[in-house]
């Protein structure tokens, strides 16, 4: 298991496990048409499953997609996801209302979940995967300092562009 | 994060799910054997069944557990509780890896979870919907003394003809006991 650390602190955002209590936030959002770029939008019982699946993948890996929370509120998530231990793990990052877009926290957090991953843990690189309409979340990518690459798209992600973050990148 | 407790049987020990049971669960996930639980499912899907139901323990203090032979440290398969919240009331599951079936490994491990279930919780009662055609699984049902509820209301979604649903009564297995 790569134990990452279980909490991050920037400048405005505390980045913590997922818990219990993030619960109705996360489903409001898989319900909204905020995951149309990530198969939703989905259900309630679908919205439990996936957030389950976000703390186990925790404890069977050790690392895992952190709550971003603001000012104590769970506003989003962000963090390395692997499903297969064969291939690389994968960094995403998700706000979870509009209402918290255009003031920096979706970098400003995947911003301290790379530097600790990359240069704090030593791993080597991150795969990220974008659905080709999402504009918002490829220039983010593009300020982490990822790599376009031309590989092939995931086949859950169907039409996915990818970018790679490697740990040489400046941080 | 809240793990699974270890159970342990006269021949098998439940114990939380590890990273490694993945390929194994994979397997029968995305293979035809999926098919009484709305199987076969890739890859991503597997994945999410299988960490959600390894992270259910955070959130609702039941999961599932990998069914693990003691005497060779061989994962023979999985037991779960669960109670999403399409589902009326909890309900336990099973599933076996190929090769393992015949052996009364599921009853064995149903059995002790069950048993958790009335002295962890207080569970009276938890139900097995099961395919009418999974011949296997309502022998497993009927070995563990549940019996077919016809009138018990199924999850959303599903229909009577689909899935039959099969009640444990542990208040009566307590008061046999």
């Amino acid at each position: 298991m790569r134990m990452i650390a279980s909490t991050l602190t920037t400048d405005r955002l505390v980045l913590r496990h997922p818990q219990a209590s993030d619960l109705r936030a996360y489903t409001a959002y898989c319900v909204s048409t905020r995951t149309r770029f990530t198969g939703g939008a989905f259900n309630a019982v679908q919205a439990f499953d996936k957030f389950s699946a976000m703390i186990g993948h925790w404890a069977l890996r050790g690392f895992g997609r952190y709550v971003i929370t603001r000012d104590g509120q769970p506003i989003g998530h962000v963090g390395p996801l692997q499903l297969d231990a064969n291939e690389a793990p994968e960094m995403t990052w998700t706000l979870w209302d509009a209402a918290h877009e255009k003031q920096g926290f979706a970098l400003e957090a995947a911003e301290a979940v790379r530097d600790h991953l990359l240069r704090d843990q030593g791993w080597d690189h991150l795969v990220i995967r974008i659905d080709p309409g999402n504009t918002a979340s490829r220039r983010l990518a593009q300020k982490l300092g990822a790599r376009f690459a031309d590989d092939p798209a995931p086949q859950w992600l169907p039409g996915a562009v990818t970018y790679w973050l490697m740990a040489e990148v400046p941080a | 994060m809240t793990p699974a407790p270890t159970l342990t049987t006269a021949r098998l020990t439940l114990r939380q799910h590890l990273a490694e049971d993945f390929a194994l669960m994979r397997d029968i996930l995305m293979s035809a054997r999926a098919a009484y639980m709305g199987g076969p499912f890739d890859l991503e899907k597997s994945w999410q069944i299988f960490a959600a139901d390894t992270g259910a323990w955070a959130l609702q203090g039941f999961g599932g557990w990998a069914m693990v032979e003691t005497a060779t440290g061989r994962i023979v398969g999985q037991i779960v509780i669960q109670h999403p919240a399409h589902y009326p009331e909890p309900e336990i599951g099973w599933m076996l890896l190929e090769g393992a079936e015949g052996q009364g490994f599921a009853t064995e491990a149903a059995q002790a979870a069950l048993d958790w279930a009335r002295s962890a919780h207080g569970m009276t009662t938890l139900v097995s919907y099961v395919d009418p055609a999974n011949a296997a699984s309502i022998a497993v049902a009927t070995r563990l003394g549940a019996s077919r509820d016809a009138g018990a209301p199924l999850p959303v979604g599903e229909t009577p003809d689909g899935t039959h649903v099969y009640r444990h009564d542990l208040a009566g297995v307590a008061a046999c006991a």
